[in-house]
């Protein structure tokens, strides 16, 4: 579904990301871990599209987002951080706003993906005026809108109440379960451990590890910390000590 | 998304934007645009009345300057405007990640820059009823060229301007040659922004005082007022159907390297710091060690995200002084016009001063700065540029003005109510 090749982003002489590989498949659900500055937040930018990256490419089913930059995007769903909303829709034009740059229908009912996550309630309120937990679920609403076949997460579900963390991962895996590949960045390693299928860890711009399958199952069955002992492992301490 | 529809949503965000602001603010543009066209005509009838019978003609004249000078001061801001609604908007970061059109995104600018210049050209109809009225309609009528001179320019050619500076901007090709010949001396990418729409707005500020003889009786620059004509309007129209044709090109790529200059965790490290004028200036005149960190931290980034001022304001200073050597016949028309326009420029950028990202009023309200100190330091930026345009350009006009009194009047007028312009537009935070 997502294939990156050898993606690289410089902010001047720095290096955000260094050749990164990565493949999603439909339905799959991808935390990415790494320390602040990591690069996790500037390779969800890439791919969105929201970023020029210095080198590589970026296809969702084989369409390149340089070649056919309008129809690789309406297939992307983005949440940044903070999330962009437009301060003076409500919830639900902001949705629909977003819905319908994606190609969604005028008539498009966005109230049940709203009652997912438990924002039904809210519809009709300006976005200026929600609370910092409300702003991150209407942009990850905003970022399921429009049937988007790539979801990209930065750090949408810290600052969660427990029950919205539920609703949003429940509406997550039903988004997987639709086809959609996602790619969350997070620092809450509890709900990596609960919701992927696949982690990686990246570390000053490099993939450190991609942890899946069997792999991931036996890692889990030590019990819970051995992500985060990975996790320690693999990452440098802020400041450049190891 | 077709550009009706991103136009139409547009406009309901805006509209919200506006109530929710109150005051001045939420009244229809229309509405404000024949208030000061009001205000403008009273001014020139007020000036005929008074002139006493052998006065008429330099009177009708300055009357006609008037007009003249509130049509530069308005389209210039119009054109200069250009990029704020092409590229430098609020959600530029959210549309960046968007599957919206280039030229849906070119349209929603060209839409609003139209009016604008609309806005502009109904309160100087208005002033020029008056010149109907109490000149000759005759010379009103001449006045509609500039007028649409004017309006193509705002309408058509900033927008242009803005695009084709983005592509500039949006080009690593360009920016590397760019760089090659800057040498040791390398701007900031996004200062194309304003580069080209400054140079737009000079072209529509010459041909605009260009036509100034010819509107009441004289002879047109070149002999030929159809020749002035032909290029005020043609030159816009052509330039915005070449925009028309590449936006789908240049807009998306522009608008995403724009907003992601915009976050400094992203940029490209393009780090500034205060000229040495600036820090001269802050050191003596802000004592308050708040409003001194404030006006520091300002200008460090406004040098990075609005670095226009500093080279256009340098650029007017430049043209004044060319004005004071040659003693062109409108004298005080060409000085006045370009000292009230970099005036007008100032206090548009001071403003600019008081909104992300330059200010972040709720992390402001957290620190230990008073509100008080914080305003010191915006007012005392734009009273540092009003203060350098009249001192460097303003005093050289006075001195080699043929009409040294009624030079120094205006051009006290103009800096006094500048500064105290600068005093209320800085004052709620």
């Amino acid at each position: 579904m997502l294939d990156v090749e050898s993606l690289t982003v410089h902010y001047g002489k720095r290096v955000a990301v260094d050749a990164l590989d990565l493949s999603l498949q439909a339905g799959e659900i991808v935390a990415m871990l790494g320390p602040n500055g990591a690069g996790k937040s500037t390779t969800l930018l890439a791919i969105a599209g929201a970023l020029v990256p210095s080198a590589g490419t970026i296809k969702v089913d084989g369409s390149s987002l340089v070649s056919a930059p309008l129809k690789v995007r309406s297939r992307i769903g983005f949440a940044d951080q903070p999330p962009s909303l437009y301060e003076f829709y409500t919830v639900e034009e902001h949705l629909a706003f977003v819905g319908q740059t994606r190609g969604a229908d005028e008539a498009t009912d966005y109230t049940p993906l709203l009652a997912d996550l438990g924002l039904a309630s809210i519809g009709k309120r300006l976005c200026r005026e929600l609370s910092f937990g409300m702003r991150q679920r209407v942009g990850l609403a905003a970022a399921l809108v429009g049937g988007v076949d790539v979801v990209l997460l930065d750090e949408t579900l810290n600052g969660l109440d427990p029950r919205a963390a539920v609703r949003a991962r429940s509406a997550l895996s039903k988004a997987a379960e639709g086809g959609a590949a996602i790619l969350m960045s997070t620092h809450l390693l509890g709900i990596a451990e609960r919701l992927c299928q696949r982690i990686l860890i990246m570390d000053q711009g490099l993939l450190k590890a991609d942890v899946s399958g069997s792999e991931l199952e036996a890692l889990l069955a030590k019990g819970p910390g051995a992500i985060e002992e990975l996790y320690l492992s693999l990452v440098s301490e802020p400041g450049g000590a190891e | 998304m077709r550009p009706s529809a991103l136009i139409r949503w547009a406009n309901l965000e805006e509209r919200r934007r506006r109530q929710q602001k109150g005051g001045f603010q939420a009244l229809p543009g229309v509405i404000v645009s024949v208030f000061l066209g009001t205000l403008l005509a009273v001014e020139i009838a007020r000036r005929l009345l008074m002139a006493s019978d052998s006065d008429v003609v330099p009177t009708a004249i300055a009357a006609s300057n008037l007009w003249f000078a509130a049509a530069v001061c308005g389209y210039l801001v119009g054109v200069f405007g250009a990029s704020f609604r092409l590229f430098w908007r609020r959600d530029s970061k959210l549309l960046a990640s968007l599957p919206v059109p280039g030229r849906s995104l070119f349209a929603l600018a060209l839409w609003r820059s139209q009016r604008v210049a609309l806005h502009v050209s109904i309160a100087l109809a208005c002033g020029l009823i008056a010149l109907g009225a109490f000149v000759d309609w005759d010379v009103a009528a001449r006045h509609t060229l500039p007028l649409a001179i004017g309006f193509a320019g705002a309408a058509w050619l900033g927008p242009a301007a803005s695009l084709a500076a983005g592509a500039i901007v949006a080009s690593d090709k360009a920016q590397s040659m760019i760089a090659n010949m800057g040498g040791e001396f390398q701007a900031p990418r996004t200062t194309w922004l304003s580069i080209l729409p400054g140079l737009a707005a000079t072209a529509v500020a010459i041909a605009l005082i260009s036509c100034a003889s010819w509107t009441l009786g004289g002879r047109p620059p070149g002999g030929s007022i159809m020749l002035v004509a032909g290029l005020g309007l043609g030159i816009p129209i052509v330039a915005g159907v070449w925009a028309w044709t590449k936006a789908d090109d240049i807009v998306p790529a522009a608008v995403r390297e724009v907003a992601a200059l915009d976050q400094e965790i992203l940029a490209h490290i393009e780090r500034s710091t205060p000229s040495a004028l600036e820090r001269g200036f802050f050191g003596v005149w802000l004592r308050n060690p708040g409003a001194h960190k404030v006006a520091i931290k300002d200008a460090s980034l406004a040098r990075r995200r609005y670095p226009s001022p500093y080279f256009l304001i340098p650029v007017g200073i430049v043209a004044l002084w060319i004005v004071a050597g040659t003693e062109p016949d409108a004298y005080l028309a060409w000085g006045g016009s370009i000292l009230a326009g970099l005036v007008v420029y100032a206090l548009v950028m001071a403003r600019r001063y008081m909104v992300e990202p330059v200010e972040i009023p709720s992390l402001l309200r957290t620190l230990p700065i008073s509100p008080q100190a914080a305003i010191a330091a915006k007012t005392g930026a734009a009273q540092l540029r009003i203060g350098l345009i009249a001192a460097l350009g303003g005093v050289p006009l006075i001195l080699r003005a043929p009409d040294f009194a009624g030079t120094l009047v205006f051009v006290a007028s103009v800096t006094v109510l500048a500064l105290a312009a600068s005093q209320a537009w800085c004052r709620r935070l």
